[in-house]
């Protein structure tokens, strides 16, 4: 058995990236790095969120965004339900009207589920309604029509916008805009940013999504990979650097050693 | 001027009309009513859909002998499981499943797409063919540092960290100016059709 060609250096780094993510979340864990997060000023708006609802006696709407869990939007979805981990939280603890909106089907029980066990954490298991988490359809457009007829319906206070946005990412941010409710969106959507920033009070943009569900619970194990990717980067940066450097002076190795 | 006499095209209309009440005037049962039969139509058309696979890809087959496809249907049901407290807890085997395909698909193109290829993409050779490819060059090489710097959470916030974060900041956001323009032109042109379709397809104008 060998590695097919063009996937051997990517096969390495596999494993490095992964020995390296293990190594980290250990060493947070028992406390040999010692991990301090930049503060993220979009992040600490959450909980200025959930009070304002709170304070109006209105819910609070939660999105997941579009993304499924078995497709590459797998990442930001999980991301996304690590915040609503959080916002559950900080929603039992205020005892502020929580509601969450669904797209796609497969998120529909992890959501459930998270928000289920974010009450019971809480001490507030009969708080907890079984229509707190909504399916609202899995396509798209429909998707916004309904969170946005819910916005006027349910007279919604403050809503938080997390995970993979498509098109409908202007539609949902403006409508709730014009409301005058308050939000927080955090997406890795390069092509859905500009419109969060112009119509949303806090934007969190781009990794700091996959650094979100570390930043809130403070878990070390989480922080440990955080400071992993941290490393990557830095890694990737010396690689691009090298390769510059060598391509200018007419060689392609580093090239050659990254299609290996 | 001929105005349709075709039924859909009344009804097509109308929806959009009550979809445009909602921004242009404030809810009014006319736009819940085009919003609950868009969002129940988009429902019935999914399920439809759903039921077609299961049966297409599920149940013929395996009437044909493919016996390995009672792995996916057994799963598939587990999920309602949920539905019967006693038995709850098997239903999160299939999510676990459907979670752990997820990050295996990503993990793969993640690495291929977002590191490697866009690493080798970077890799640009100095000077180029003439002044304006070198600074062109030189400008996205040095936004992609800028913009990687500003991604790095657990670094010391030191002078020069934080002078290229702004950088990688300031970076994004005409970044963000550019892509805003173009989505807003590819808007104004889903509103032409719109109105192509009001004042052609319905009131026979154009």
């Amino acid at each position: 058995m060998s590695i097919a060609s063009g996937n051997v250096f990517g096969f390495w780094l596999f494993i490095a990236i992964s020995a390296l993510v293990i190594y980290t979340i250990n060493a947070s864990q028992r406390g040999k790095l010692k991990v301090t997060i930049r503060p993220i000023a979009g992040l600490e708006a959450i909980e200025e969120c959930v009070g304002r609802a709170t304070e109006m006696g209105r819910p609070v709407h939660f999105s997941p965004g579009l993304g499924d869990v078995v497709t590459t939007a797998a990442a930001d979805t999980l991301a996304a339900l690590q915040i609503l981990s959080y916002v559950t939280d900080v929603a039992a603890r205020y005892d502020a009207r929580f509601l969450v909106t669904i797209r796609m089907p497969n998120v529909y029980p992890l959501a459930s589920e998270t928000v289920r066990q974010g009450y019971i954490a809480a001490n507030k298991a009969d708080a907890y309604r079984e229509n707190t988490v909504r399916y609202i359809s899995s396509d798209q457009d429909a998707y916004a029509a309904g969170v946005i007829g819910l916005f006027h319906q349910e007279k919604v206070a403050s809503s938080i916008l997390a995970g993979l946005y498509m098109g409908e990412a202007l539609l949902l941010a403006e409508s709730a805009a014009r409301l005058g409710i308050m939000q927080v969106a955090i997406t890795a959507s390069v092509t859905q940013i500009p419109f969060f920033v112009a119509a949303c009070d806090y934007t969190v943009i781009g990794e700091e999504l996959y650094a979100a569900g570390a930043y809130l619970t403070d878990d070390k194990g989480r922080l440990g990979g955080i400071a992993a990717q941290d490393y990557i980067k830095l890694i990737v940066i010396v690689f691009i650097l090298l390769g510059t450097f060598m391509t200018s002076m007419g060689s392609n190795v580093i090239q050659e050693l990254l299609t290996m | 001027m001929q105005i349709s006499t075709n039924i859909w095209q009344w009804i097509s209309v109308a929806c959009v009309f009550g979809m445009w009440s909602l921004p242009l005037y404030k809810d009014n049962p006319f736009y819940r009513v085009c919003q609950n039969v868009f969002v129940g139509s988009c429902a019935g058309h999914a399920i439809g859909i759903a039921v077609g696979n299961i049966v297409n890809y599920g149940f013929q087959p395996l009437g044909q002998g493919k016996l390995d496809l009672l792995i996916p249907i057994i799963l598939g049901l587990m999920l309602y499981t949920r539905f019967f407290p006693g038995i709850a807890w098997l239903s999160r085997w299939p999510v676990a499943f459907l979670v752990g395909v997820g990050v295996g698909q990503t993990i793969y193109t993640s690495l291929r797409s977002q590191i490697i290829n866009q690493s080798i993409a970077a890799m640009t050779k100095f000077p180029g063919q003439d002044l304006a490819s070198s600074l062109n060059g030189l400008i996205s090489l040095i936004g992609l540092l800028a913009i990687l710097t500003y991604f790095l959470f657990t670094v010391p916030q030191s002078r020069f960290v934080k002078g290229m974060s702004q950088l990688g900041r300031w970076m994004m956001m005409v970044t963000f100016g550019v892509g805003f323009g173009n989505v807003v032109s590819g808007r104004l042109s889903v509103l032409l059709g719109e109105l192509l379709k009001i004042f052609g397809d319905w009131l026979g104008m154009i």
